[in-house]
Parts: C-alpha cells; structure tokens; sequence
C-alpha cells in the first residue's frame, strides 16, 4: 500500500511537473502576426488592382497619365475605372483596356471625365506582370512618374515636400483616392519648418479622389512632412511636387506616400555631386520615441568603406541630410543609401534629387538634362522585380551621372545576390553582386524605346531606376513581383 | 389467549406451523384453525389433534371474511393471535408479545417477521402508511437482521402474517374488513384500530418465520390490483370528511398521471389496476358508506390525531422519485418507505437533503438573471426560432443553410427543444434558457450518484458540492459554450458507468458477468448518446474517461478492470448510434466528421496556460486563484486513503491528468488536428476533482483513524478550512445572478436587412472558432469562418450536414482574399449569395466583454478584408465587429434573364465578369417557397445542388442547369406560380424520425422497467 501510494504521488507530481515544464517555451502561433505589408508597389495576386491617387484634369497644373507596361506574352485585359475628384456631379467611368504582349499603354483618364478637375485611377489587371505608373506633367514644364501602389492604409507618411511658392514657384499638393464604397475621413498633421497645421476631418467620398494642396495650407516652407491618419475607413495616398525655381530646379515629381514606417529602408536611386543635389529625408511618426538613424552608403567599387551618416530625429519630425554637403561621398560614384534606425525605432525615408541647370548655385558642372527626382525608400526586398524602362533607340552615351539607369541592390550583408535581367522574356544580363553591393545598369544597354526589364534574383534585393527624358528626370523604385522580404529580415 | 389461524389449503408447512404453535412457552394457548377451503383440513386436524378447534368458512371468499369467522364462535381469550397458515412463530412469540401488549397496553401487536428459508433475513417490521392508504416496508429488499430494528416501536400497521390483537377491539371493530379480499387488510385494520385509540406495536423480541409466496399458491398474480383497489378502500372509510375531500382530488389526479405513463409505458395491465380499483370502489359505494359509519361509532381520536402518524406524501411517488435520484435502484416500494421515515430520523439522509437544497438554491439563485432575461446568443449559445414550428420544420425539413446548403440530419434534439418550448406555451426562448439550467442541475444529479456506491451520504455530499464549486459550468455559461455544459452534464454520469463496468470496488454491485457489463454499457451509452445529441464531440468524453481510468488502473498494478472498461465503453457505441440516429452515420458516411468535430479548429496553438487549464479558466469569467484550494481535498484521498479510496483516488487523479494533459496539448498546438472546445476536454478533469473531494471525506471517515498522530490529522483541518475559503470565495460567481454571461450578443448589435425585403443573402462570420455561432471550418490559426442564411442565427443551423457541400467554395473564395489575391473579392462571395461579412474580434458586443478576452481577427485577413473594392464596412458599428455589406451582392434565390452567367465557368471569373442585380425570389420563410415568375427567365438558385430541389411552374418541373460553375439555375419559358421546394429521400426521413424517437423508447423501457418495481 504504502509503495503504491509513493508511486502514485510520485507519478502525479511528476505528470503535472511535466504539464508546467511543457509550458514554459513560448506557443508557435504561425500566421498569428499580421504579415508585414511592404511600401512596395507588389502585384503578387492572380489578378491584381493598382491605385493611381492621380492628377489633375487636362486645366489643371499636374496632368494626369496612366501608363500599363506588360512584360507578358499575352495580351491582358486591365479595368480602368477613372474616379473623380471632389464631390462634384461626376460619377466614376470604367473602361476596358488591352495591353498586348510586352506592350505598353497610356490612358489619360481625363478623357473618360474631361471636366473633372482632378483624376485618380483604379487598375484592375489580370495578371501581376502588368506594371501601372502614374506620370504628372506639370503645365510648367516637367513630368514625375512612379508606380502606382497596390494597396491602400489608415495612415500614410509623405517626408519631404515644399510650398515655396512665391520663390521657388513650388506646389506641394497631397491626392487621397479611396476606392472603396465607404466614405473615409482623414485628419493630415503637417510638420514643417516654419511651424505645424492640421487638416482634420477631411472626408473623401466614397470611389473620389481629394487633393490637399498643402501650398494652401502652410506657405512658404522649405520643407514640409505630412502625417495623414485615415480615422475612417482607408485610401491610397501619393504627393506631387511642382518646382520652378534656382534651389528647387524645375520639374514635377510624384511617388507613392509611405504607409508603414520600418526600422531599414534602402534608397537605391541616389546621387551626389556637384550638379546632383540629394536630400535624404527621414521622418519619425513615433509620439514618443527618438530615432537614432545612420545612413550607409552603398556603393558599387568592392571595398569601398564610408562612414555612415548619424542622425537624429525627434519624434513626430522630418530629419534632412543633404548628400551633396558631404565630403566622405567625394569620389565614391555610384551609391546607394541604406536607412537604418539603430534602436529599431520605425521611421520613413525617401530621398529627393535635384539635377541643376548650368550656371546655377549647384556647382560649375551641369547636368545633362535638368530636373528633379523624389524616391520612397524601400522596406523590403524581392527576389523578382519589373522596371519599366525607356531608352534612346539610337544608344547614345551620355555618362553614367545623366543617363537612364537600373539599380540594383543587394541587402544581404552576407550572401552573394546571382541575378538575371531579361527584357522581353530574354535574358540580356546576368551578374553576381555581392552582399552590401550595388550594380547600376544603363538602360541602354537592355533595351531599346520602351520596354520592362524583369529582374531576378537568387536572394531579395533591391531595384530601382532613374529616367533621363530629354526635358525632365524621374526615379523609382521597380515594381516586386514576388512575395517581398522585410529588409530587416534579409540577412 | 386463542391463536386463530386461517388456512387455505395449507401445504407440507402447515405441520411446522402447527409444530410451532403447540411449543409455545405461553400457556394456555388454544388454536382454531379457519378452515377457508373447506378441503377437509380442519377435520383432518381435528381428529389429531384434538385440543385444536376447528371452525369451518367455507364461503370465505380471502382471508379477511375467513378470520372473521372467529367473531362468530364463542371465544372467552383476551387475546387473539391471528395467524397465516404459512407463518413459525418462535417458541416464546406468543409469551413476549402478550408481556408487551400488556405492558404498552398495546391494541395491536406484531413480531418481526423473518423469511422462512432464510431466518436472517427480515421481511417485515411493521408498516409505514401513507394518507392514501399505501403501506410501505420499514426493511429494505433482503435486508439482513443485524439487530438494526431491534427495538420496539409504534408503527401504523403491521402484516397480518401474524398480529395479537386484543380481543375486546377486535370485537368492537368488527374484524377485518371482509370486503378485501387479500392484502390491505391488516393496514384498514390497523388504521381503524388507531382511530378507536389502540396502539398498534411492532414487538422485534418476539419473531415468527412466514413463508409468503401467495400468488404461487393462489396461482392468480393480482397483487398490484387488490393492493391498489384495497388502498383506495381503506382511504375512502377511513379518512374523516374534511380530509376526505382533500384527498380525494389528490388520488384521482395521481391516478391520472399512472395511468398516463402508464399507457406510454405499455403497460396496459397497470391501466386496468387503477380504473378496476376505482371502479371497484365506486360500485361499492354503499359498503363504503356503511363502513363509514361504523367507523364513526368507534372512533375515539381526532381524525387529525391519526393522519399525522401518517407519511405526509404519497409513497408511490417517493418511491419512484427516490429510485431516479439517489435511492437504492434495486430496492423496491418497501425501502422507500423506510428510506422516507427513517432517513428523515437519520442524519445522512437529512444531510442529502439540505446538500441538495443548498445546491438547487445555488443554482437557481446563480442563474436568477439568466432565468428573468434570457441567454443571449453568443457563442455556441445559438438563438431559437420565434415559433416553435419554425423550430419543427426546421427539423422535418432535411436541409441546413449554413455555408452553401447541404442535406442535414437535424439533431434529434431540435424535436425535444420543440416539445419543451411547446410545453411552456410556445415560449422557445425559456424553454431554451431552461435547457442551459438544467444541463447545470443534471451534472450535479451525476456528481452525486457517482460516489453512491460508497454508501456514504457524506461523501456524496462532498463531491455533490465540490462539483457545485468547480468552475467549469459557471465559465462554460460565460464562455457560450454549450459543449462544456453538455461535457459538465454527462461526464459524471460517464464516469459512473465507467466505474460500473470496471466492477472494481465499490462500484461492484449489481449483476455480475456480462448481465452487469451490459447494464453499464447501456447507461453509458444512452448518456453519451443523450450527449451526442446536442454536441457529437461529446462521444469523445468516453474515451478520455475510460483512457483515464485506465491508466490509473495499470499505475496501482490493478489491470484487472481495464478490459471490461474498455469493453464496456466498445459495447456503448451501439446504444450512443442508437441515440444519434442518423447523424452518426451522416458523419462516418461524410467523411467530414472531424471537421465537425474539432468545430473550426486547426490544431494551432492557444491562449490558455497550463495554470488556467488546471484553475478551468478557460475564457471570460476567471475563477480566480481559489481554485487552486482544491489541491487540499484532492490530495486527501491520495495522502490518508486506504484501500479501494486510495485505488480509486489514483485512477480519478489520472483521469484529471489525461484531461489536462489533452487540453494543454490542444492550446500548445501539439497535435496536428484540432481538438473540441476547451471546456469540453476539461469536464473529465472537473469531474474528476469533485469525486476526489467526495474520496477525501470517505478517506477522513475511514482511514484517518489508523494513522498515528502527525500531521495528516492537521490535512482535516486545513482541508475544511480551504473548503469553506473556496466556498466563500466563489459567492462571488453568484453576483450577477448569470454566471459571467453577458447581457447582450452580436445580433443586438448588427443591423441586417430583413430578407423578405431585400432578398435572400448569406452571412460570412470570420472569428475565433468559440465566437462563432455554428461549427466553423479553419481558415487559420485560430480563425475559422462559418456562412448562414438571413438575418438571424438560429440552432437549427447548428444541424449536421450529410457533407459539405460546396463549402470548398467559400474556403477557396476567403483564401483568394485573406492573400491578398483580389480586390474584388465581394464579387466571388456574391456567387455565393454572401452579403454581409462580419469579423467577430470578441465573444460579445463591448462594453460586456472585457478588452483582454478580445481575440481580433489577425491583421492579415482584416486588412485583406477591408482592402476589397466592393466590401464596404459599416461605420458605427460596434468595436467588437467589423461588419461588410458586398456591393455586389446578388439575391441567393433571384430572378435573372437568360445566360446572365454566361463565361462564368469558374467562380472566380465573377471578378471581371460580375453577376448584375436579379430580381429577389423566395426569400421568405421556407422551402418551399412559392412566387409568380415572369415568361422568359432563369430562376438562380445558389444552393449546393443536391436531388430533391425542384422548382415547379404551374405544377411542371422546370428544367435546369448548371449556374455560376457550382449552383443550378432553372429555366422557365411561360411563368406562372412557382414553388421551389425541398424533399429529402424516405429513408432520410424515417432515420431522423428513428433518431428523434430514440429517446424517447429508451425513456418508455426505462420507465417501464422502473414502474414493474412499483
């Protein structure tokens, strides 16, 4: 008896021991957090839709145009349903558009609504090798372009603008665009060098787009961060900026905003030098938390070893590094610039290039062709990308610093990037670039006129691409076609 | 003194009886024999024996009008021994009995009464009576003499086997009443020798063999009737006028009632006892009258003297209530009148009692606001229909909306809900609040039977109020989860069968070999299977218990039970089929039964720790840490028990472990597959801690004495101590008089537009499987979706579906979404008549649910969800939702022209080519369903497509085809009146009319066989 109750005891101890024991590790819930949702325009479904946030009407002063490039070899379907701005009379129009295997469109919205004094676009495509860009022509000269983005937020982070307008004739102008049958109401902080302001309780109607010239609402700054927080229901956001001026260059640029900050974000597009103005902008939408940022530089040439720039950014604050005044970039060449919050610390970047006239306070040398450029940092990785590009037909060589490029950009810190360019469904390049490295490609070199270079990759990395017009820049990040990797994840 | 003795064509025994008389140490005694027969006995027996006299009744037509015959001879003896032809009396009966009656100036006495065969066993030590004339035994079935009624007693009546009965009364009372014929007798003379002052003794000292066995000697089997018809007599005469028109009333309305679970029970020979004794006694109404007034002659004592000697009750029905809940089952009408008057002078008895008043108040008192207000539909705690029709049609109806429709093998207890709502006037709600209550009260009923076999009152007491205190049924009302209630219901019964089966002590009564095997099983079995019915997991409660009980069997080297555990547990799959009838064969035949079974879960982990497992804190409602001071009188039997307690408190603890071990499995997402609610899986361990608490008391009783002092003494103490702490703490669980539960529910909240305006349309809830209303299938860790048809959710969607129907389509359409694989997302669900999409992040609606027991749906699929172009969220509704209204949505049953999905051949071509609004059709209340269709147009019906839909126009079938590459679409020419309509196969409808009366013929044999023991 007495043996059986030692047992026994013995035996129930040791089985709740165990029970406790078991449950000490933490419990594996996979799928439990919500998936990181990258910045980057990443048509990974079946069929994909793209939010072009828009421009104005044809009497506006940032026209709208909405480019389809495929890199198919069929011909897809794409639905384009042009939304209105404001709540005026007019109602959404849908229209059907073909694009032919490898072929390219453009769709100027305001033709479906020619009244419409500001225009944004759905895109609904049957395919995720479609690419949908929104270019601006500003009536002063110049013309912005990015992609499209394929998702919508509750809040959106835009880091760098300017509303000089008297000087620098600058427009600073936000476009929300909400897709969806429910009204959302937005309220917009703006954070800029001469003071703050808000916009609350704007409401977007339902399948509208609302543009919030920011020029309107605190003039005169030379920089100017909006923090918009969608309190009901979500849009697509993107910014245009119009420039005219000796500091500002002359041009238009658009992107995307930015709707999740993270602590990593690369810049592939940059560039410094005596006819390149870039300003790095870093943007903390913490309450509470001071970000301490370094900016690494990223370059082409192995065992190239530049001190990072150190930063820091207050809550709720905008950060500028002007590249240019940086003497440890002398020399360097091509570069790119990695974002990195050190105690992780979310916060959002973009970068912003200005190519100056000859003769102007840039510097003795002058670009090519001048204008400015606005680039949103990069979150993620991908192992495929498509970058729409164009080309002289003819080839010319105008140096690397005024010539249409693609970047690419491997993040890993350790692991060689083996990756393949293909135009057209051929391959035209393939490359190994080493971890921390970048590879610049003049698009010249890939194709011809217009095309989309298809990027892919052994391990994520990142793309992006400046165009060189014959009146105008713009730069952006390619378009991943594959699941993106959060940077902070590429090891 | 004259010993009358009345034979009746005595047998060999007649000479032992005689024997005995002649040995009597009482002298002088004479002996007349009543010769009733006329056989010629009495003068054979005069001739040898010549001192005896013999008195001749030939036309004696019983015993009664045969002793009576003595009133008519010349008797000079104080005293009259009246005596059966079958009855010894020891040698110094007679002697004892005259010293008492002398003593005690008794009228009536008695000896104690032995079995012929067997002189240790007690047959008879007077007669408890009930107010309608019933006698009850005062020794139980067998009862052995221990010397437990050894003393002597005033008793309302004795037998007349043999009674000495002072000869001035009998006179004066004119004898037995010649009227009755057989049995009744002694109790109408009993009671008349009452009214006329006499004592009426039970004289243990004095003790007489009796052989009985009438009915083989009489070979006429008409006990139940004459003891029927003589009861009602003596109630009739003997009862003053006042308390005659008392109960009177009350005997009719009882006689109603036998008669009606008699004609259910078939038991049609009980019907004609109860009208042939009332018409007995009616035609005989002069009789009754003339008695009566010769009683009034007699009387000496107030009416009211007499009747509070008497049971205040019926016994008939005690008897039968004390069966069901706590008597001896194989005892029969004569221990539960012992049962009644002794136990009420004994302590245990009164402790059962007050336990259970306790435990009844508690519960009622707990669940006083659920009782004024209603359950609100959360959770499992699905709504009812209004009508109870609706309930009925619902279950006759063959088909379940949920998801895309599919044949449905409706749970049988749809019928039963139907019944009781229709009992309580129509009132489904109550009847469905009742149904919650009483699965509280029927798992306390099992707690307290389980440790009845111990024969310790106190311990079933303990174990009673230790299941009362463990906090599974308090957090499985707060939690909506019917499956822990049904789990906290039946678990104790299962155990009790289990034990049963094991025949290990002292669960070892009753038949033995496979005659006890089978009985175990058969109650196993009809209780899994009442299980069953309402939750098909609940089967699983079988093998925990048995996995349990095994294994603490092999843990204390006793292996020896663990076969007839499992057999028995393998022999009550016939009996729970029986009772799920057909939906277990749906399930097995489906293939899908585990899906159903795991109700949406996917086998990821969760949020309970193994700390709250053990404290049953599973979900809203935290017990708290007062839990963990059931240690204390858990580990009592462990630490002091001896023999069967400690054996039997090892096998309970490891049932305890098995269930948490399973639950902690479950919530770390051990297992590849999902497990049933949480709170299902526990109601083993829960159980398991209540019998343990009943084991410490048996453990304090019997086995504390022989330790030496130390410190076990102080384990009493401490473990009273605790229990009171405990007890104290959870008042607590009774503050808001429902358990935790909230007072409101999702549809309180959600606005839905009434179909029969808009059109017919699904509802697509996504949330944690326990939030949902109806089994979900798993989408993702921790998230299941489940589809239902209309604006409410009803239990009737909680049906069992013959498969799944195209339920793959759902999970391909939210899978398309939840990856962000369209934007048009709305527009594949309005292929599947979806328009609405509500994300459950909480049980209930805030503020009546606390922010920590949120579980949202994961951002993942809630931004997916809110990033499709034509779902538009509903602002304003409540926190705990996110509720969507599918701009496209079509009518699920409209009316559309002609090739209206022409290239749709896969629903997910509805993204660019989406389906334009039809007219709404039937959308009301149905199938069938019935309305005018217009020439030239096609009827889209999005139900899974399954033989039996129809659709007729004027009474002639349309033609149909295949709609949107999964639904049918009807084609009609000419319109006219349309009926689209709904028949399930025959033999569909006769296995849910064989599963719906199931338990009912189990009821009808149970009742059946309890009432043979009436």
């Amino acid at each position: 008896m007495r043996s059986m109750r030692v047992l026994a005891v013995a035996a129930i101890a040791g089985l709740l021991a165990a029970g406790v024991i078991i449950d000490l590790p933490e419990r594996s819930r996979p799928g439990q957090a919500a998936r990181h949702v990258s910045a980057l325009a990443a048509p990974t479904g079946a069929s994909n839709t793209w939010f072009c946030p828009g421009g104005s009407g044809d009497a506006g002063w940032a026209g709208l145009t909405v480019q389809l490039a495929s890199s198919s070899d069929q011909t897809r379907t794409a639905t384009v349903s042009v939304l209105p701005g404001g709540s005026g009379p007019q109602q959404a129009r849908t229209v059907e558009v073909e694009v032919e295997p490898y072929g390219q469109v453009l769709f100027r919205p305001s033709q479906e609504i020619p009244d419409a004094q500001w225009l944004g676009a759905v895109v609904e495509v049957d395919g995720a090798d479609v690419v949908v860009e929104q270019i601006v022509t500003a009536a002063q000269g110049g013309v912005g372009r990015s992609p499209c983005l394929t998702r919508t937020a509750d809040s959106w982070v835009v880091s760098n603008g300017a509303t000089r307008l008297a000087v620098e004739r600058e427009r600073f102008v936000l476009m929300l665009l909400n897709p969806f049958p429910d009204v959302a109401v937005a309220d917009i902080e703006l954070v800029a060098d001469v003071g703050r302001d808000s916009v609350e309780g704007l409401v977007v109607p339902a399948q509208r787009v609302v543009a919030v010239d920011v020029t309107e609402e605190i003039t005169v700054a030379a920089t100017v961060a909006a923090f918009v927080d969608v309190v009901s229901g979500r849009v697509a956001a993107s910014w245009i900026q119009i420039a005219d001026g000796p500091l500002a260059g002359r041009g238009a640029r658009t992107a995307p905003a930015v709707p999740d900050a993270a602590p990593l974000w690369h810049l592939p597009v940059a560039a410094a030098g005596p006819a390149r103005r870039a300003v790095v902008a870093v943007s903390n939408p913490s309450a509470d938390d001071v970000a301490e940022v370094d900016l690494e530089i990223l370059g082409q040439a192995p065992g190239l070893a530049v001190n990072p720039i150190e930063i820091t950014v207050r809550p709720g604050r905008t950060a500028l590094v002007d590249l240019s005044e940086q003497a440890r970039l002398d020399g360097v060449g091509p570069f790119s610039v990695a974002v990195r919050s050190l105690q992780g610390v979310p916060v959002a970047a973009s970068i912003t290039s200005v190519a100056l006239p000859a003769g102007a306070d840039g510097g003795p040398e002058a670009a090519s062709v001048e204008g400015s450029t606005a680039t949103i940092g990069a979150d993620a990785a991908a192992r495929r990308w498509l970058v729409p590009g164009e080309a002289p037909s003819d080839g010319r060589d105008v140096g690397y610093d005024d010539e249409s490029f693609l970047v690419i950009v491997n993040p890993s810190a350790v692991g060689i990037a083996r990756t393949e360019v293909r135009v057209g469904g051929e391959p035209v390049r393939s490359v190994e670039i080493g971890p921390g490295r970048i590879l610049r490609l003049p698009l010249a070199s890939l194709g011809a006129d217009r095309f989309v270079v298809e990027v892919e990759s052994s391990s994520p990395v990142v793309v992006g691409r400046e165009l060189v017009g014959l009146t105008s820049r713009t730069a952006s990040l390619g378009v991943a076609v594959s699941e993106p990797v959060p940077l902070a994840d590429v090891r | 003194m004259l010993a009358v003795v009345v034979a009746h064509r005595p047998g060999d025994w007649f000479v032992e009886t005689l024997e005995s008389l002649a040995l009597q140490d009482y002298e002088p005694l004479g002996i007349a024999i009543v010769d009733a027969a006329s056989t010629g006995t009495g003068s054979a027996l005069a001739e040898a024996l010549p001192d005896v006299t013999v008195i001749e009744a030939p036309r004696a037509s019983g015993f009664s009008e045969a002793a009576n015959a003595v009133l008519s001879a010349e008797v000079e003896a104080d005293y009259l021994l009246v005596c059966h032809d079958d009855v010894a009396l020891a040698p110094d009966a007679v002697s004892v009995l005259v010293q008492e009656a002398q003593r005690s100036s008794a009228g009536v006495v008695g000896p104690k009464i032995v079995d012929w065969e067997r002189p240790e066993i007690v047959r008879h030590a007077g007669y408890d009576v009930d107010r309608f004339g019933v006698p009850a035994e005062r020794v139980g079935v067998d009862e052995l003499d221990q010397e437990q009624h050894d003393g002597v007693a005033d008793v309302f009546a004795l037998p007349s086997a043999a009674m000495l009965i002072r000869r001035d009364l009998f006179f004066r009372l004119g004898g037995f009443d010649a009227g009755m014929t057989f049995r009744g007798e002694a109790v109408d003379f009993c009671w008349r020798a009452q009214m006329a002052g006499a004592r009426v003794m039970f004289v243990p000292g004095a003790v007489a063999r009796h052989r009985g066995l009438l009915v083989s000697r009489t070979g006429v089997d008409d006990a139940r009737l004459t003891e029927t018809r003589h009861a009602l007599r003596s109630m009739l005469v003997n009862h003053g006028r006042i308390s005659l028109t008392v109960f009177v009333p009350v005997a009719v309305v009882m006689a109603v009632c036998e008669i009606l679970i008699a004609v259910c029970t078939a038991r049609f020979g009980r019907v004609r006892d109860v009208v042939s004794a009332w018409v007995w006694n009616i035609s005989r109404l002069d009789i009754v009258l003339e008695r009566r007034r010769a009683n009034a002659q007699v009387r000496t004592v107030r009416q009211a003297d007499v009747t509070a000697l008497q049971y205040l009750g019926s016994m008939r029905l005690t008897s039968f209530l004390r069966r069901q809940f706590g008597g001896d089952p194989d005892a029969l009408l004569g221990s539960a009148g012992r049962g009644v008057f002794g136990g009420l002078r004994t302590g245990t008895t009164r402790l059962a009692w007050i336990a259970w008043t306790v435990a009844l108040a508690v519960v009622l008192f707990g669940s006083r606001s659920l009782l004024a207000s209603g359950v609100p539909a959360v959770g499992d705690f699905a709504g009812v229909p209004d009508s109870a029709f609706d309930l009925l049609r619902d279950w006759w109806g063959g088909w379940s909306e949920r998801n895309s429709g599919a044949p449905s093998s409706n749970l049988g207890a749809l019928v039963y809900l139907w019944a009781a709502g229709s009992l309580l006037g129509g009132s489904m709600a109550l009847a469905r609040t009742l149904s919650v209550v009483a699965a509280m009260v029927v798992g306390l009923a099992g707690a307290y039977r389980m440790l009845a076999a111990t024969g310790s009152r106190r311990a079933q007491a303990a174990t009673l109020f230790a299941y009362l205190l463990v906090p599974l049924a308090p957090v499985s009302v707060a939690s909506g989860s019917i499956a822990g209630l049904v789990g906290y219901a039946a678990a104790p019964w299962m155990l009790r069968e289990l034990l049963r089966a094991s025949r290990t002590a002292p669960f070892q009564s009753g038949a033995k070999g496979l005659g006890g095997l089978v009985s175990a099983s058969a109650a196993l079995g009809t209780t899994a299977g009442l299980a069953v019915l309402v939750v098909p997991a609940a089967a699983g409660l079988v093998l925990m218990l048995a996995a349990g009980l095994a294994a603490g069997s092999l843990l204390i080297g006793r292996p020896a039970g663990i076969p007839r555990i499992f057999a028995g547990a393998a022999l009550a799959v016939p009996m729970i089929a029986f009772l799920a009838f057909p939906a277990v064969v749906d399930l097995l035949a489906s293939g899908s039964g585990w899906e159903l079974v795991a109700d949406g879960r996917d086998g990821s982990a969760g949020d309970v720790s193994f700390g709250e497992i053990l404290r049953f804190a599973a979900g809203p409602g935290d017990p708290g840490w007062l839990v963990w001071l059931f240690a204390l009188p858990m580990a009592v039997p462990l630490l002091l028990g001896r023999g069967w307690r400690l054996e039997q408190s090892v096998r309970l603890w490891i049932v305890a472990a098995v269930a948490w071990a399973v639950a902690l499995a479950a919530q770390r997402g051990a297992l590849p597959f999902g497990l049933p609610d949480l709170h299902l899986l526990l109601a083993p361990a829960a159980v398991a801690v209540a019998g343990l608490c009943g084991l410490a008391v048996l453990s304090i009783e019997h086995d504390l004495r022989f330790s030496h002092f130390g410190w076990r003494q102080a384990l009493v103490p401490l473990t009273v101590l605790s229990s009171l702490v405990l007890a104290a703490g959870s008042i607590g669980l009774l503050e808001d008089g429902r358990w935790g539960l909230v007072r409101s529910d999702h549809h309180a909240s959600l606005r839905f537009e009434p179909p029969v305006l808009s059109g017919a349309y699904r509802v697509l809830w996504i949330g944690a499987p326990e939030f949902l209303s109806v089994e979900g299938h798993a989408l993702a860790p921790g998230v299941a979706w489940a589809a239902t048809s209309g604006d409410s959710v009803t239990i009737a969607d909680r049906s069992v579906p013959v498969d799944q129907g195209r339920a793959d389509l759902f999970d391909a359409a939210i899978s398309e979404i939840s990856e962000g694989g369209t934007a048009r997302g709305g527009r594949i669900l309005a292929g599947l008549g979806v328009r609405y999409v509500v994300l459950l992040h909480r049980l209930a609606p805030a503020p009546f649910i606390a922010d920590d027991q949120a579980r949202p749906v994961p951002a993942h699929i809630s931004e997916a969800i809110r990033n499709q172009l034509d779902l538009e969220l509903v602002e304003g509704t409540n926190s705990a939702v996110d509720m969507f209204v599918n701009t496209s949505w079509v009518p699920m049953r409209g009316l559309h022209p002609p090739g209206f999905d022409d290239g749709v051949d896969d629903l997910a071509d509805l993204q660019s080519r989406p389906l334009t609004a039809g007219g709404s059709l039937f959308s009301g209340d149905g199938p069938p369903w019935s309305a005018l269709v217009p020439d030239s147009s096609e009827v889209l019906v999005a139900h899974t497509p399954r033989p039996g839909w129809e659709l007729t126009v004027d009474g002639e079938a349309a033609p149909r085809r295949e709609a949107l590459s999964w639904a049918r679409a009807y084609l009609v020419d000419a319109g006219g009146e349309a009926e689209l309509s709904y028949s399930p196969p025959w033999w569909r409808r006769a296995g849910q009319l064989i599963g719906a009366a199931a338990p009912v013929v189990l009821a009808l044999a149970w009742l059946r066989r309890r009432m043979d023991r009436l």
